[in-house]
């Protein structure tokens, strides 16, 4: 996957620093970037409508704090961060209601799976969708950054704040729980 | 523990077993909804960033510092005759004083029925007994030195007139 030419960013950042410029610029962002980020939401929220929510949560908060970005990190990075940390707290909240009504979250999201248009549980695509929806909410996040993404470590690093080291362990051990889950042809 | 160098083997070991797999999303494309993505994410930004700025502006209309002590006074001063008037009982008794300096001996009377205070017949003649020596002492007290010499004269003390 190609990534964001840093020189683009930095004009973007530029313009979106200045008054003037700052919504063509915020535009121009998400011209960029949206759907990119629309499909690492979808991905782990499953459902359209939910994704559509997060990514507008996540805009905001992108515009609201774009003039405290300190360029810690590449705005690439700092945008699936936001995205990411969206998604993960709409998860976790779901999780919390789930509990709350004595539905299995699990079981929950498996049938979001299964009530997608076009599901077919012999695809390989959809089987691994399903075995990623078993992993622990971070461990699926560091798997699709890695996977889907091709973030390099470091740019995953950025991502969720993870030191290098811990990346490459919880990658390890969710590629091993999806190849398992794969070779086992569990049915869905 | 493993090396890096193991750990990064292993992870191409692991990679290329998911390698048949598409790393495009399964998930149906819209692609009207794509190509509109940009656009409709910019405009509800908008839209949020406006309606938060208007509740913000409702929020913070400003009066002026004289205008807030003012106000304030007020909302104190409010409650706190309430207060004083109502839980006050040096307030309260010299209500009752005056409400009862006012009324006759059947009024008396009256009031306590119909406040179903229960008293008996010697407390109402008490009641009524102080009620017009209250009455003597301010009309007394509203009097010159002369009008007294001369209301005296008129109605002598009971001790005197049975002399």
């Amino acid at each position: 996957m190609a990534y964001a030419s840093s020189h683009d960013d930095q004009e973007i950042l530029a313009r979106l620093r200045a008054a003037g410029t700052k919504e063509r610029a915020f535009r121009d962002l998400l011209d960029k970037y949206s759907e990119r980020l629309y499909w690492h939401i979808r991905r782990m929220v499953l459902s359209h409508e939910d994704a559509h929510d997060v990514l507008q949560n996540a805009s905001i908060k992108i515009w609201k704090g774009i003039d405290g970005f300190r360029e810690d990190s590449t705005l690439y990075t700092w945008l699936y961060r936001i995205a990411s940390n969206e998604a993960l707290t709409f998860l976790d909240q779901q999780r919390r209601r789930s509990l709350r009504t004595f539905e299995d979250f699990e079981i929950r999201m498996a049938n979001k799976l299964v009530a997608e248009k076009g599901f077919n549980p012999h695809q390989a695509e959809w089987r691994l969708q399903h075995a990623i929806q078993s992993l622990p909410d971070k461990q699926q996040l560091v798997f699709q950054l890695r996977y889907f993404e091709e973030m390099t470590y470091e740019q995953i690093r950025e991502v969720t704040g993870t030191s290098v080291g811990a990346l490459k362990a919880s990658y390890h051990h969710a590629v091993r729980k999806i190849e398992t889950y794969l070779k086992e042809e569990k049915p869905l | 523990m493993a090396s890096e160098n193991e750990i990064n083997r292993e992870l191409k070991e692991l990679n290329s077993s998911l390698s048949g797999i598409s790393r495009r999303p399964p998930f149906e494309r819209d692609q009207d909804f794509l190509d509109k993505l940009s656009g409709s994410l910019a405009d509800s930004v908008r839209q949020n960033i406006q309606t938060e700025k208007k509740l913000e502006t409702k929020r913070n209309i400003s009066f002026p510092i004289w205008a807030r002590g003012i106000a304030a006074a007020i909302m104190l001063m409010i409650p706190g005759s309430i207060l004083y008037r109502w839980m006050n009982p040096e307030t309260i008794e010299r209500k009752m004083s005056r409400e009862l300096r006012t009324l006759d001996a059947g009024s008396i009377e009256n009031y306590l029925q119909q406040n179903s205070l229960e008293v008996d017949e010697s407390g109402v003649s008490k009641l009524v007994a102080e009620t017009n020596q209250w009455q003597a002492n301010d009309e007394i007290a509203s009097l010159s030195p002369d009008e007294i010499e001369n209301y005296l004269k008129t109605y002598p003390p009971f001790e005197e007139s049975q002399n």
